[in-house]
């Protein structure tokens, strides 16, 4: 053997066996928990409005520098989280092919016949005795391989070793599996997912200029290149009981891969199309605001997109005059002088804005101006001449779902066959009068996890088979 | 008239569990079989209450109860009172188990018809077939888990009694301890598998709903912490051999982790978008 190759050779053995050890995977096990625990309690990046919000906590103090610099405010994506999940992932591979063996031999896999005899199952102390009476050999066996029992001759004549759920062993490799395909999908899909919020007014187009995207809150580390896509919301509508939205849809025009075609996107039922999906997450209304000079010009006019539904209060500002705020509460269906609330409804009749104006914090202007009426302040006037609805779309490409999702298949599958469908085991004594006409079956049993309610489950079986073979228990 | 009947069960119900809880109570703290009889003979007519009123409420909202406090609550308590009521027609020696369940559900009950008795609306979001696989498997899995830290408990307070004269008398009707470990295993597995199949439902649900499978939300990471807790309790039995009194208290600190999920995220953290009441 080449010396100069064992060095490398009993490194990849330590490795090996640093790998299987239990330990190393508790611990990795245990520092995810503790990671995932600091992301609860540790201000997490994406919860910050702002950028300036985020840098400004930073600066706050040592300690929040320091959480920054280890990215611990991204904790979900941040090095030493990876780091451990690629371990945790090397552990798994490593435990799964390790047990590779045992799991064959647990399977009874190519194993060699029993060697217990039909003493041994005669003189156990919880063995069960069945009476059969005119049936033939092969009755017993039958029996049990119809119920779906493996059945193996013993070495010694007059024994056998049935097996239910044979194959339970492969759920746990199954179950392994699955954490490598979910581990695999979820960095798939974090190093490639891209998400946006995107808020299209009725009749606006989007052609895939990133400038309109509200907030870009994911971008790819690779696969940077998005899709070309092309969206125009036709109709928003939205249906509410009480202050509950029971029904949110837009219809829309979708332009994807040289194809376009009309389509209805709800909460709960987003468009897909390849890696690419588009997410309603909400609604709500874009009066046309106009400000006009004091000969009735248009200085600046736009559709500002509110979040207003429920009765909730919103705010803009316009780009040509950022001093003025504006504080809006909308009607979509005003009664004059009565006391109306602003309403949860997306059911426009008489729509109508209560109106606050400021101005280096002070009011200029406050009261309500239904569709068409201008509110005076100062050589201004102020108004809203149209109300289209907007939604908020969530843009999101990503690879890596198809592995994710069956990985979760597989755990399932995994674990059902683990634990629900564990192995049973029976040994059995089958022996004739000198007649031959009668056949005393000595029975016995274990289950893999439930030493001691397993009797139960073998008288229930013995009575089950005394009924389908005309046979009779005997007592012990 | 309809919200008539409804409350009537729902009062009439957590009256019963009030009744069954003390009677549990006062037969464990003075050792009296009796009272404990007393309390499964309520059970019955309890569960009775609480079916119909789960098939009626569902009839009447068109949609799986899992909308604010008193659905979660009904249909949350129902599994477990079911799997009490199971356990007491198999074995009326088991009986010790409801002294957690049925006080859980009596607290989930009253809070839930304090909180939020008549139906909401359904909002959107929670449309989706979705919906009731995943609410349903949890509700399973926690009444599963409740049912494993019942068993817990009685074992504790088995093996506690060992040696003294009277309390062993009292004690003598459970079941053997080996055949406690066994049930709360059971219970334990029945529970993960569940949690598990609950988990992957909620994975795909939110990718719909809310554009990621996985969100970290704090009712996410603390599943999924309960989630593991419970299958590290299953690797300690199965490969080294935990048993009885260690994996009986695990089973009472544990269910910790699921109130925590159920509850304590929700009513504590306000950043959590699964909103199991109504805010």
């Amino acid at each position: 053997m080449d010396t100069s190759r064992q060095p490398l050779l009993l490194t990849l053995r330590w490795l090996y066996r640093l790998f299987k050890d239990m330990r190393l995977a508790a611990l990795v096990i245990g520092l995810l928990i503790a990671m995932y625990f600091l992301g609860i309690l540790t201000p997490q990046k994406r919860e910050f409005q702002t950028r300036e919000l985020y840098d400004a906590w930073v600066d706050k103090s040592a300690i929040n520098a320091a959480l920054d610099w280890l990215q611990f405010t991204d904790i979900y994506a941040a090095p030493v989280t990876v780091a451990l999940l690629v371990v945790f992932f090397i552990t798994l591979a490593v435990v799964t092919a390790d047990r590779v063996p045992v799991l064959l031999r647990r399977m009874y896999h190519k194993a060699p016949p029993p060697e217990f005899g039909p003493e041994d199952v005669m003189h156990s102390p919880g063995a069960i005795r069945l009476k059969l009476i005119g049936q033939p050999d092969g009755a017993f066996e039958g029996y049990l391989k119809k119920r779906w029992w493996f059945v193996m001759h013993s070495s010694k004549p007059g024994a056998l070793l049935a097996v239910k759920n044979r194959y339970s062993p492969v759920g746990f490799l199954l179950f392994h599996l699955c954490f490598i395909f979910c581990l695999l999908g979820g960095l798939t899909i974090m190093y490639t997912r891209f998400t946006g919020n995107l808020v299209l007014t009725e009749g606006q187009p989007f052609a895939g200029d990133m400038a309109q995207f509200r907030s870009i809150n994911r971008e790819p580390k690779f696969f940077k290149k998005l899709p070309s896509l092309g969206l125009m919301v036709k109709d928003v509508d939205a249906r509410f009981e009480g202050n509950a939205p029971v029904e949110v849809s837009a219809n829309m025009e979708v332009f994807y891969d040289g194809v376009t075609s009309t389509e209805q996107v709800r909460v709960n039922e987003p468009i897909t199309r390849g890696p690419l999906s588009l997410n309603l997450l909400t609604v709500g209304v874009s009066p046309y605001f106009q400000v006009r000079g004091p000969s009735g010009n248009t200085l600046d006019a736009a559709f500002v997109s509110l979040y207003v539904l429920g009765g909730a209060e919103d705010s803009f500002v316009f780009d040509s005059d950022p001093s003025y705020k504006f504080k809006v509460k909308f009607h979509p269906d005003y009664v004059p002088g009565a006391l109306s609330q602003p309403a949860a409804s997306m059911h426009i009749v008489r729509p109508a804005v209560e109106l606050l104006v400021e101005k280096g914090g002070f009011p200029v202007y406050e009261g309500t101006l239904e569709m068409g009426q201008f509110a005076q302040m100062g050589p201004y006037s102020v108004g809203f001449t149209e109300v289209r609805k907007w939604a908020e779309l969530q843009v999101i490409r990503e690879y890596g779902g198809a592995p994710l999702v069956i990985g979760l298949f597989l755990g399932a599958v995994g674990l059902l066959m683990r634990l629900v469908f564990y192995q049973r085991t029976l040994r059995a004594a089958l022996v004739r009068d000198p007649e031959g006409s009668v056949m005393i079956i000595y029975m016995d049993g274990r289950s893999e996890f439930f030493r001691y309610t397993f009797d139960e489950e073998l008288r229930m079986l013995a009575h089950d088979m005394a009924s389908a073979l005309g046979a009779e228990v005997m007592e012990r | 008239m309809n919200q008539n009947i409804e409350d009537v069960l729902v009062w009439a119900a957590i009256y019963m569990y009030a009744a069954a809880s003390a009677f549990l109570l006062t037969g464990f703290v003075f050792s009296k079989p009796r009272p404990l009889k007393w309390a499964g003979n309520l059970l019955y007519p309890a569960l009775a209450a609480q079916t119909i009123i789960f098939v009626h409420r569902w009839v009447r909202t068109g949609y799986f109860p899992a909308n604010g406090e008193l659905e979660n609550a009904i249909t949350g308590g129902w599994f477990a009172i079911a799997f009490t009521v199971y356990l007491l027609v198999k074995n009326r020696a088991v009986s010790g188990v409801a002294l957690f369940t049925v006080p859980a559900t009596l607290l989930m009950l009253g809070y839930g018809a304090m909180k939020a008795p008549d139906p909401l609306p359904l909002m959107a979001s929670m449309k989706s077939s979705w919906l009731w696989v995943h609410v349903l498997f949890a509700q399973v899995a926690y009444g599963a888990y409740a049912i494993a830290s019942g068993f817990g408990v009685v074992y504790l307070l088995k093996e506690r009694s060992h040696g003294r004269e009277d309390d062993s008398k009292f004690y003598d009707r459970f079941p053997r301890l080996e055949v406690l470990d066994e049930s709360m295993f059971k219970f334990v597995v029945y529970g993960f598998v569940s949690e598990a199949i609950m988990i992957c439902a909620g994975i795909i649900w939110a990718k719909d709903l809310w554009g990621s499978y996985w969100t970290w939300d704090p009712v996410e990471v603390w599943t999924l912490v309960s989630w593991l807790l419970y299958g590290l309790a299953i690797h300690l039995r199965v490969t080294l051999g935990w048993r009885g009194r260690a994996m009986a208290w695990l089973m009472v600190v544990l269910l910790s982790t699921v109130i925590i999920t159920y509850w304590g995220v929700d009513i504590v953290m306000q950043s959590t978008r699964h909103v199991l009441g109504v805010k």
